[in-house]
């Protein structure tokens, strides 16, 4: 049984203008850094967004949170009492609509105002129009979503900079939930920490959406985090959609070749694992000027003619399973 | 492994402290360690560990604060002879030569290493002909400003650079991440050190790029037989380029051996949770068994052994009092844990 759809995402494009080398110069032309891309976040889900350098993944994050202007495509929340057109929100409304999404960002420290006590940091959210609440309710709130985040309550008056990077985390998420937000991008969110604190934020963030019931778009270059914490994975690359399927299936059974040299490329502990990555060639190609037809084409091993002329579709190749590539059946022999 | 036995460098009771306005950091608390012509021996550890200073210091490239215990010993054995890296003076000619000579340095951030307003070319030649002496006694060839463009771009080539007699005259901020790494690796690799120092070099790179980055360092280590001390925070990467790791927790050495060895049968407490705490590929959704606790700030070192104040093991009285000794455990491993020396009997 699939849940029903949180956030849609159709056609999404974020076009950046290029300056000139001169500076008042007009727009010389444009990165697309979100090209076309379609994909629905599953009420309750953990959505893994993976791709590396360029391939628009934080971009993606931010449009759909109205971070940064759209260049085309629409966006839709389903929410209890009916679907929202995002991008159709302004002004008041859209302040009155954010108490519905939210960020965790990577750099917890560079995130926390450090002149704010970690009471006021978690408690803005709460400020925001919305949410008319009396002082008591606000400290009551804070106290009860500190305490899930398991910060120990002490710590409420402090100021941030007395915290280490799983601590400063941890209040990070606290801030982002306290709201009760139904749709949160966490944006490499346990990038920065170490191994040993890493793994008790993940547990932290899937225990909290198992008791809230929160939708997480969980953004990241790091597959094994991916992995770890996500129900299905969408595999970025320049801008474009390459793959999208449950995690388990895409990890044991690759059908994008892109995705294929990504998950070999992970250099891993496990004793019975050989390293043999698939042998790209080349570099990420600048997204100012990406290539023609498919934009994994000039690294793909597999790539033939057609694949440099024609932008293969987006298909669903099998039962909840999509791929964007012309090949994608008879490579999977 | 023959050639591989030859000790090139030996580092013995290194400590490294720093003086901060909060008081004493000690950042380096008295490590050994040893590296082999051929081999690779891979640093691993967390934030706070001294995995860098302990390799910086190598270089001798520590910041005014800092300072080497009066014992520590920093043993590189030359062809010509054994030299102490510890006992030179600070601003020397002989420290100034090995420092990209004998010993090559590649870091995580390229940029660091690179000055943006000379191209790499410029670069690679002045480093070439600085050592110049070093690479004669190598290679057998003295170097002039033009056979030392010829040597940079062979090398640019060797390290997979398209086109190298274009790149060379290109500023480094005119290269991609993974070529500048690659222009990094050919600039330390130019004057074949006999130690390559390689602190996180992949670790700011995309992994399909870092994949084809460590692919290549081991080939040139097997072409060029250097040996390679190579840190990183990634078991993974540990696992795929060392043969042997030492782990650090608050600047000790907490379990050293094999690579496989220790991957498969983790013996230290620190090692063991470090392990299990890694996502694996395999295990969608499920719970993390993260090592407790936070890793303690470096201006409040734990009494004993560093890590009881985290260790699921720790044994009150003991752990928190007496500092464990290097416990052998046979076939090339030790660990520094009283659950396995003597005085847990």
């Amino acid at each position: 049984m699939t849940a029903p759809p949180l956030v849609e995402i159709r056609n999404l494009k974020v076009y950046f203008g290029v300056r000139g080398k001169r500076m008042l110069q007009k727009a010389r032309g444009y990165v697309r850094a979100v090209d076309d891309v379609t994909l629905t976040v599953r009420r309750g889900e953990t959505l893994g967004l993976v791709g590396e350098s360029g391939s628009g993944k934080t971009t993606l994050g931010r449009a759909v949170l109205r971070a940064l202007p759209v260049t085309a495509g629409g966006i839709r929340f389903h929410l209890e009492d009916g679907p929202v057109d995002v991008l159709a929100l302004s002004g008041r409304e859209l302040r009155r609509f954010r108490r519905h999404m939210q960020l965790i960002f990577q750099d917890p420290y560079a995130s926390l105002d450090p002149r704010m006590t970690v009471r006021d940091i978690i408690a803005e959210p709460l400020e925001a129009p919305g949410h008319l609440r009396s002082k008591r309710e606000v400290d009551e709130r804070v106290r009860e979503i500190a305490a899930r985040c398991r910060l120990n309550l002490e710590f409420l008056r402090r100021f941030p900079h007395a915290f280490s990077g799983g601590q400063r985390q941890r209040i990070g998420i606290a801030r982002a939930l306290v709201a009760d937000p139904e749709f949160v991008v966490c944006d490499e969110a346990v990038s920065a920490l170490d191994v040993s604190i890493q793994a008790d934020i993940l547990n932290l963030l899937m225990d909290l959406q198992e008791e809230l019931g929160t939708t997480y778009l969980f953004i990241t270059h790091d597959l094994s985090v991916v992995a770890q914490i996500s129900d299905r994975v969408a595999v970025l690359y320049l801008g474009r959609l390459m793959e999208l399927g449950p995690t388990a299936e895409i990890f044991a059974r690759p059908m994008h070749p892109y995705t294929r040299a990504l998950l070999s490329a992970i250099p891993r502990v496990e004793a019975e694992h050989r390293f043999a990555p698939v042998k790209l060639r080349g570099e990420i190609p600048d997204p100012a000027h990406p290539p023609q037809g498919c934009r994994f084409s000039t690294r793909c091993p597999f790539a033939r003619e057609r694949c440099r002329e024609e932008v293969p579709a987006f298909r669903e190749l099998a039962r909840d399973r999509f791929a964007a590539c012309h090949f994608a059946e008879e490579l999977a022999d | 492994m023959a050639a591989g036995d030859a000790l090139l460098l030996e580092i013995r009771d290194l400590g490294v402290s720093f003086t901060t306005d909060d008081g004493m950091v000690r950042a380096v608390d008295g490590i050994s360690l040893v590296a082999r012509r051929g081999c690779t021996l891979g640093i691993v550890g967390e934030s706070g560990s001294g995995k860098s200073v302990a390799t910086k210091a190598v270089m001798r490239l520590l910041p005014a604060n800092a300072r080497l215990d009066e014992g520590s010993r920093i043993l590189l054995h030359r062809e010509e002879g054994e030299i102490d890296i510890a006992a030179l003076p600070a601003r020397s000619r002989e420290l100034r030569r090995l420092r990209g000579g004998d010993i090559g340095m590649i870091f995580q951030e390229p940029m660091a290493s690179f000055s943006p307003v000379y191209t790499v070319g410029n670069q690679m030649i002045e480093a070439i002909l600085e050592h110049r002496d070093h690479l004669e006694r190598r290679l057998g060839e003295r170097f002039d400003r033009r056979s030392a463009r010829e040597h940079a771009i062979r090398m640019l080539e060797r390290v997979g650079m398209s086109n190298p007699r274009l790149r060379i005259d290109q500023y480094p901020h005119e290269l991609s991440g993974g070529m500048r790494q690659r222009a990094m690796i050919a600039v330390a690799l130019s004057t074949h050190p006999s130690l390559l120092i390689a602190d996180e070099p992949t670790t700011a790179l995309d992994v399909t790029i870092q994949a084809q980055i460590l692919d290549l360092m081991l080939e040139l280590q097997q072409e060029l037989g250097m040996a390679m001390l190579f840190i990183t925070h990634d078991m993974g990467v540990i696992a795929r380029i060392a043969e042997e790791v030492a782990v650090m927790y608050l600047g000790r050495i907490v379990e050293r051996g094999p690579t496989r060895e220790v991957i498969r049968e983790p013996a230290h407490p620190y090692t063991r949770g470090l392990l299990a705490a890694l996502p694996r590929l395999d295990t969608a959704r499920r719970r993390l068994t993260p090592v407790p606790g936070d890793i303690p700030s470096p201006l409040q070192r734990p009494a004993g052994c560093p890590f009881h104040t985290r260790c699921p093991r720790h044994m009150p009285g003991l752990c928190d009092r007496i500092l464990p000794q290097d416990t052998d455990l046979g076939s090339g491993r030790s660990v520094a844990c009283h659950l396995f020396g003597e005085a847990a009997s």
